[in-house]
């Protein structure tokens, strides 16, 4: 239980912090329609906007392929009530700043973008 | 209220007393402090599938701050969180880490136990006179082995022959099946020690075909939610529609009993006093023959409660002053796991709730080693889940489709081991504080000491060595630390004995001074073997409540 816990807890961390940018970024994330959503809490500490950028972030990890991907099962809410109801302080705290984090790095990426398709990028990690 | 007998507790020990005291004809009070469940109706988790559960069984924040021990480990969660205490209502004081798990409510842990159900034999009976520690058991297997056969007929237990001296064969049902890894393992440790340990099926309390008109078990291995089909023993789905079927027994919950009321002339309890759990009243009832068996602590909690206004300063029962000491617990969380290369072609059936387990072998049969008595071990082969992959952070369709399919077979085992009655480790009154209904609290003072500790070691390595004798590849072995408590298998603190004036209870589980009085739940237990006490607490019970009857019938209680 304890293994599976820090494992959980040490991918939310990098889920925030080390994913690649590179990869949600090859999901064409439409920041625009992110942006329009609410920034008021929705689910726990998350914002519709919050949430909508878990599901991305999961659907990148375990996209659709012959079954629906996390995305569809509404994954990004499950860690909203997760990570609200369950996780201490200073873990939710880490969690959020790390979401925030990614954000800017995707942001960041977004200026090289024609670049990284031309590489055709692999889902790898920075 | 008058009745020939009140049973205070509801649990695996309690149930068994008020079936054996009702078919008997005896009129029977059979008083709970906690809640009703009702068999079946109330588990209402039990058929809820994972994705049902908002945190998916994990526990909140919320749950965490009015369990600050019951959270310390697995069994409290979201699956059936309805069944423990809320700690805060019931405190007591860790003089050392103590865990206590409890749960108030009719049928007690017999909704959550884990249900593995082994004999001792006579190198459990005989430890203490042998080695000296604690006093001697004042019965013997011989004693016992017929009360098992009773209990186990009626409670339905799986499992296979094996002709072990030191973990005695019963009435079994048909034993459940190992599965590919397991049976390999177990074939090879067979060899590799030349008989002198032996992996078998885990002996457990559910029933692998329909049995006195309960349901089989449907391997979902979600048996502490409660069962549907009633196929694990417990309190609802087993000895209380036995005992409400006679129609002489009379169920009362949210009765905590507070105290014994003594007799002081005849030397016998009169009754009990209760307090209603929910509209704090008082009231008490009187009976002609009293069963204590509100689990281990409880029981020793009540007997030093029991007062009578002052006339007894150290509690009921306590003229040999044992009252509160030589508690006892298993000690585990240690043990060795490893990878099993192969068979990936092969799966196994459902969700056995049940696993393999290796009766002792160390310090028997001309083995010693530097500790005394022995451990055993529960484990369990099976295939990875979709969570192995998680700390490969590999990411995209591939991974997904990855974790669609069965992992790696590993094949672990886990150390039970038995811990000495220490008259050191012990419980008593503590007046600074009270619980919700206006009682003293417990204070709890035990610990594992270097006998356990030295034992310890060879639960890690015997593993290891074992495993790896089988074939296992990347062997590891942990030790998680285990707090007394944790296995919830604490017992002794009003031990059976010879002597009145070294134990609390005699052989027949009878008060040494006050007769009409018996206590057969894990309190009475003189050491503590390294096998689950459960099903020694059922043989024990009934064996008890049918001498109660017969003195009862010759004018002697």
């Amino acid at each position: 239980m304890k293994r599976r816990e820090a494992i959980q807890r040490l991918t939310a961390v990098l889920g925030g912090t080390l994913l690649g940018a590179d990869s949600l970024m090859a999901r064409q994330i439409d920041w625009e329609a992110l942006d329009a959503l609410s920034e008021s809490a929705s689910i726990g500490l998350f914002s519709k906007r919050q949430i909508r950028l878990l599901n991305e972030i999961a659907d990148t990890i375990l996209p659709e392929t012959g079954t629906p991907g996390a995305k569809a099962a509404k994954v990004g809410q499950f860690m909203a009530v997760i990570v609200s109801d369950c996780w201490e302080k200073t873990d939710q705290d880490v969690f959020l700043a790390g979401l925030v984090t990614l954000e800017e790095r995707c942001k960041k990426h977004s200026e090289n973008l024609p670049a990284l398709y031309a590489a055709a990028m692999p889902c790898t990690f920075s | 209220m008058t009745y020939d007998a009140i049973v205070i507790g509801s649990g695996i020990s309690g149930g068994w007393a008020a079936k054996e005291l009702t078919e008997k004809g005896l009129k029977v009070l059979l008083l709970e402090r906690g809640r009703n469940i009702q068999h079946v109706t109330d588990y209402t988790t039990a058929s809820k599938r994972i994705w049902e559960f908002p945190h998916r069984g994990r526990l909140t924040n919320a749950m965490k701050a009015n369990h600050p021990v019951q959270k310390r480990d697995y069994p409290y969660s979201e699956f059936n969180p309805d069944f423990w205490v809320d700690d805060l209502e019931c405190p007591y004081t860790e003089v050392k880490r103590f865990d206590w798990y409890r749960g108030f409510h009719v049928g007690g842990k017999s909704l959550m136990w884990g249900r593995q159900s082994y004999r001792w034999s006579d190198f459990d009976f005989e430890a203490n006179a042998k080695d000296g520690y604690g006093v001697d058991w004042p019965i013997r297997y011989a004693d016992l082995a017929p009360w098992y056969d009773y209990v186990e007929a009626f409670a339905g237990i799986s499992g296979s022959l094996e002709g072990m001296p030191q973990l005695p064969d019963g009435q079994f049902l048909p034993p459940m099946e190992m599965n590919c890894v397991e049976k390999d393992v177990a074939a090879r440790i067979k060899t590799s020690y030349e008989d002198r340990r032996r992996m078998i099926i885990g002996r457990v309390a559910n029933l692998t075909q329909p049995h006195n008109g309960r349901g089989n078990c449907q391997y979902r291995n979600l048996c502490s939610r409660g069962c549907p089909f009633g196929a694990y023993f417990s309190t609802q789905s087993s000895t209380l529609p036995a005992a409400v079927k006679t129609g002489n027994l009379t169920l009362r919950p949210f009765s905590l009993v507070n105290q014994i009321l003594y007799d002081k002339n005849k030397k016998r309890a009169r009754g009990v006093l209760v307090i209603d759990a929910e509209t704090m009243e008082t009231r008490e009832y009187e009976a002609k023959v009293i069963f204590l068996c509100a689990s281990t602590l409880a029981s020793t909690f009540l007997l030093l409660n029991s007062i009578d206004a002052g006339a007894l300063p150290d509690g009921l029962g306590n003229s040999s002053g044992q009252l509160g000491h030589n508690l006892m617990d298993h000690h585990f969380r240690c043990g060795a796991w490893g990878k099993a290369e192969g068979y990936e072609d092969q799966y196994y059936y459902g969700r056995r709730p049940n696993g393999v387990y290796i009766p002792r072998f160390r310090n028997l049969f001309g083995d010693t080693r530097n500790y005394l008595r022995g451990f055993g071990y529960q484990g369990a082969a099976g295939r990875e889940g979709w969570q192995r992959e998680i700390a490969e952070m590999q990411i995209g369709g591939a991974l997904k489709d990855a974790l669609s399919e069965p992992g790696q077979w590993t094949m672990g085992l886990g150390g039970f081991g038995e811990m000495l009655p220490y008259a050191e480790n012990k419980v008593y009154l503590d007046k600074s504080k009270k619980d919700k209904w206006g009682q003293h609290v417990l204070a709890i003072d035990c610990e594992l000491k270097e006998n356990e500790h030295k034992m310890r070691e060879d639960m890690k390595n015997d593993a290891a060595e074992m495993l790896e004798a089988a074939g296992i590849k990347a062997v590891q072995t942990y030790d998680s630390g285990s707090f007394p408590g944790m296995a919830i298998h604490e017992m002794g603190t009003a031990r059976m004995g010879h002597d009145p004036k070294t134990s609390v209870l005699n052989r027949w589980n009878q008060m040494h001074d006050v007769p009409n009085v018996f206590v057969t739940d894990g309190s009475c237990m003189t050491s503590a073997a390294c096998q689950n006490p459960s099903l020694t607490y059922m043989a024990i019970t009934a064996r008890a409540a049918h001498f109660a009857v017969e003195e009862l019938k010759k004018g002697n209680l």
